[in-house]
């Protein structure tokens, strides 16, 4: 017990500096990975083990999944079921989260809870594809933050062979566990002797360095058959010996150490499985992968007329003349002319400033996912209804107020290329993307955008994971929201909720946290306001140079929290780097949603950095002082798709020690993001959103804020246009 | 699976109607219009007003009947015949004149000289190809090189490919255009990407040069699609 504490103490001391130098070790190999992607690939996938990771049964194999796939599993038998969700992070390295619940936990020795329940990470490193002669080889870390019950490592080789004298395909599995996966049938200790035990008590959370690749190590091996398309047949020898559950807990008797298993690809995305486990439990599994890349839906967008192609100048120089630009009526005609055309492409003209060479279009996109879209449309608007001595469009996006970027294109090589062999290429390469200025003095503006008055009533579901005693926990009720915009830039927003139905707030444990209750009293939140004020602010957010960009908020900022907030965002249009700065003073609201708030107030702000490596990289560093008042950094790296889709992990480490945090040590979790015109197939520029945490505690908490400028300011920047410049002439 | 998602999207969102009203889409709840555009989806592909599969027989006295030129294109995946119009034509820097077909429902269709050099608004569009080495073998005995064609995958992005083209005369043929029967050279071009391949058809009319029935590939997605110049 005693060397147990050390251990952690030490831990303690070395797992933020580790954490860090492992996030800066991993960032170049992340960006020297090369996702490319192929049209015509269809990558082999593999099926996956109870533990939701490519394998066989109950153990691994080396195959990796394709890149970017997703993949949830949900397996069970003998009363413990394993809820998995894997994302092939790059083409080599995965990640998986884990909830676990095992049954019949305190039949024999006493516990507070029938049901164990546990999360848990893994992380799998694809060493070697396999290729004519060797087999592909993985290096895998089960379980590998903190002293879980499923801590284990293995190295694992797979090799396939397609035409042996039987039909189908043949996949032949032998590795090395230690750990969980060492735990029978031994070989020796190849890399030392001393592993910590399973301790169900501890906080947990941390990488056990100290642990991995220590202890016993057992070889395993396995055989899987895929005898045609539909059908897989699954034999494997294991080497865990359920020590707990067998042993000391007796969930169940293991007999043997064979399993076998049958599985049928039902759809191209869904697989079910049955097995006979351990000489003595039935076990089912069910397996689903989806990739990001292949929406559900394709996006399919109506076309717009064929580019409408100036006449010859010696031919009609009536149509080049130039007369027009000195009459402000034949302007504003043209500015109308110009907004009913983009309104067919439901774009909106912010402004257009013309003369008789070239026109600056400012436009709001809040149809296309995809700038170049808008921007292709755009340029096509204007040269359906402008005069033909107008030769240089200067296309600016408009989001929220903020002119993102300026795509400038001359008429003449819209008109030249709109049919070429390579269109979108050719185009990109005498398109100009540059900067554009805060304001457009002197421009023929669009009286009909503001004042603007949005409203909407809705239903709304908020979901509570993993809290000891319920998996999913589910609020849901009725939401109604409004947005007045008086003027460009300004925002007063609020949002009221009903609840009807729920049960968030039956969480009958008290917080037992020692920082103050930021974000513990969740379910206390939940319980006390049946109809409560979600959000209610102002915010102006506006440009204040042509790399800078601005924010101040005040109001009912998030449940939690009200208060003022300024932000201030410099991102250059081509640059990978933007730095940004946010400071807020917050009180906490009162539990019932009303306008009163608690004693509690707090400063709390951070600097941060964000980075787009490239390849569909993304990687953010905040550093600054969060809700609770601890003081520490957020790490947070993404893979972004061209559709919209994001995946992300972060972790946070802040001043707090892992016993102060309480469960989990430190603050981490999963970012998911989905785009709705993955589902729906039609343009639509919203998606949903969620994170998932392991577990919600005090430390590392932050403030959340409606309108952050990031995400609002880069998606009409250099590489949010070149993702999907492709698409300029849809 | 697709059809277990959409079904579940259907159903949370349906058991969840709403309402909004004034100011951008984009602050509506996505719930609540994935609930209403599933619907529309659903009533079409179930509704009355789902397209009937049957063939319509194309009389000289109908055609006479449409004003301007008339494509008939059948999609192989489909077998659902459509017939489009002309909306442009036009000469540019690239050889060959550029005809662009538009269908009752806004799906555009271009031709270089005939040859499919992209779609628009299928979903997996043909974005962009080149259609010379075609144009070139049309008049001689065959021909080929390397042929790039452009296209979107699912993602939002896109890919050039370079197929390696050979383009071989297989003789004369007589084909029936509606009620006329047309002298034509049979071209087929044999194109290859690695392990992907595709064989386009061309019917080039003796006399005019002009091809006049074509089968056509439009890429992974959509596949080949048969195409008639019915009137020029």
């Amino acid at each position: 017990m005693d060397h147990g504490t050390e251990l952690r103490t030490r831990k303690l001391r070395r797992g933020p500096a580790v954490s860090m130098l492992l996030a800066g070790v991993a960032l170049p190999s992340i960006a020297l990975a090369d996702p490319t992607y192929h049209i015509f690939e269809t990558p082999d996938r593999p099926s996956l083990n109870f533990y939701g990771s490519p394998g066989l049964v109950d153990m691994p194999t080396a195959h990796a999944l394709p890149d970017g796939q997703f993949t949830v599993g949900v397996s069970s038998f003998a009363g413990m079921t394993r809820s998995t969700i894997t994302f092939q992070a790059t083409p080599r390295l995965s990640a998986s989260f884990r909830y676990v619940g095992l049954r019949d936990w305190n039949d024999v020795v006493p516990s507070n809870f029938d049901t164990y329940r546990d999360r848990s990470f893994d992380v799998r490193y694809l060493l070697k594809k396999e290729d004519d002669f060797w087999p592909a080889i993985t290096v895998g870390l089960q379980d590998f933050a903190g002293t879980g019950i499923y801590a284990g490592e293995y190295v694992v080789a797979t090799k396939s062979f397609d035409n042996t004298v039987l039909p189908g395909s043949i996949k032949v599995t032998g590795g090395l566990g230690w750990g969980r996966l060492g735990s029978h049938g031994g070989i020796g200790t190849p890399f030392g002797g001393n592993r910590g035990a399973f301790d169900a008590g501890d906080t947990g959370g941390e990488p056990s360095f100290d642990q991995w690749f220590r202890g016993e190590a057992a070889p395993f091996a396995g055989v899987e058959w895929a005898v045609n398309d539909r059908w897989t047949v699954k034999a494997e020898y294991s080497s865990d010996a359920y020590e707990t559950e067998d042993g000391s807990r007796e969930i169940f008797t293991r007999k043997s150490q064979f399993n076998f298993g049958t599985e049928y690809q039902y759809s191209d995305g869904l697989r079910l499985g049955a097995y006979y486990l351990y000489g003595s439990e039935i076990g089912v599994n069910l397996q689903y992968q989806l990739n990001p890349r292949k929406p559900l839906n394709p996006v399919k967008i109506t076309p717009v007329a064929p580019l409408k192609v100036r006449p010859n100048r010696a031919a009609s120089p009536a149509a080049w003349d130039t007369q027009w630009a000195a009459s402000t009526n034949q302007q504003r005609s043209l500015r109308d002319q110009v907004k009913e055309v983009l309104a067919a492409s439901d774009l909106s003209l912010v402004a257009l400033k013309l003369d008789s060479a070239q026109a600056e279009l400012r436009l709001r996109n809040d149809q296309y996912q995809a700038p170049a879209v808008a921007v292709g449309r755009a340029a096509r608007a204007l040269a359906w209804v402008l005069p033909a001595s107008v030769e240089t469009f200067r296309i600016v996006l408009v989001e929220g107020g903020l002119a993102q970027s300026a795509v400038t294109v001359r008429r003449s090589d819209l008109e030249a290329l709109a049919y070429d062999p390579q269109a979108a290429d050719a185009l990109l390469a005498v398109a100009g993307i540059g900067e554009a200025a805060p304001r457009l003095p002197d421009a023929l503006e669009n009286d009909d955008l503001y004042p603007d008055f949005a409203w909407s009533i809705g239903p709304y579901v908020s979901p509570s994971y993993f809290d000891p005693e319920e998996p999913v926990r589910l609020d849901g009720g009725i939401e109604a929201t409004a947005a007045f915009r008086p003027a460009p830039g300004w925002t007063i927003a609020g949002g009221l909720k009903h609840r009807l139905f729920g049960n968030v707030g039956d969480k009958s444990q008290e917080s037992n946290s020692v920082l103050p209750h930021v974000r513990t009293d969740g379910p206390r939140y939940a319980n006390e306001g049946d109809t409560f004020i979600d959000n209610a602010y102002v915010s102006k957010q506006w440009k204040a140079g042509n790399d800078l960009y601005a924010r101040v908020s005040a109001g009912y900022l998030e449940r939690m929290f009200g208060g003022v907030s300024a932000e201030l965002l410099w991102k250059p249009v081509s640059s990978n780097l933007a730095l940004g700065v946010e400071a807020n003073y917050v009180k906490q609201r009162d539990y019932d949603g009303g306008l009163g708030f608690l004693d509690y107030s707090v400063a709390t702000g951070h600097v941060s950095a964000y980075y787009e490596m490239g390849g569909g990289y993304h990687g953010q560093l905040d550093v600054g002082r969060y809700l609770a008042g601890d003081v520490g950094a957020t790490v947070t790296l993404t893979r972004e798709f061209a559709n919209g889709w994001k995946v992300g992990g972060f972790f946070t480490i802040t001043d707090v020690s892992a016993d102060d945090f309480g469960e989990g040590s430190f603050d981490k979790g999963i970012n998911l993001t989905i785009p709705i015109g993955w589902f729906l197939g039609e343009p639509d520029k919203r998606s949903v959103s969620t994170t998932i945490r392991p577990i919600q505690r005090d430390g590392g908490a932050r403030l959340e804020v409606p309108g952050r400028l990031y995400e609002q300011v880069r998606s009409g920047h250099r590489n949010a246009l070149e993702d999907q410049w492709s698409r300029v002439w849809e | 699976m697709k059809h277990l998602a959409t079904g579940l999207l259907l159903i949370a969102s349906l058991a969840l109607t709403g309402c909004a009203g004034g100011g951008r889409e984009a602050e509506r709840s996505p719930l609540f219009s994935a609930g209403s555009t599933l619907f529309t989806i659903l009533k079409a592909r179930t509704g009355p007003e789902a397209p009937a599969k049957g063939k319509v027989t194309v009389t000289r006295a109908l055609l006479d009947k449409t004003p301007g030129a008339v494509l008939q294109v059948v999609p192989e995946k489909t077998g659902l015949q459509d017939f489009l119009q002309r909306v442009a034509q036009r000469s540019d820097g690239t050889p060959g004149t550029v005809e662009v077909w538009q269908s009752s429902d806004q799906i555009q269709v271009i031709l270089r000289e005939g040859v499919l050099v992209g779609t628009k608004g299928l979903g997996g569009d043909m974005r962009s190809a080149e259609a010379q080495t075609v144009i070139a073998a049309r008049d001689g005995q065959g021909g080929g090189g390397e042929r790039l064609i452009t296209l979107a995958r699912l993602d939002g992005t896109a890919q050039t490919v370079p197929y390696a083209c050979d383009v071989t005369h297989l003789g004369s043929e007589t084909i029936q255009i509606v009620d006329r029967r047309l002298s034509a050279r049979h071209f087929r071009e044999d194109c290859a990407y690695g392990e992907t391949t595709f064989s386009n058809d061309y019917w080039v009319e003796a006399g005019t040069g002009k091809i006049r029935r074509s089968r056509q590939w439009a890429g992974p997605q959509f596949g080949y699609m048969a195409i008639d110049l019915l009137k020029d």
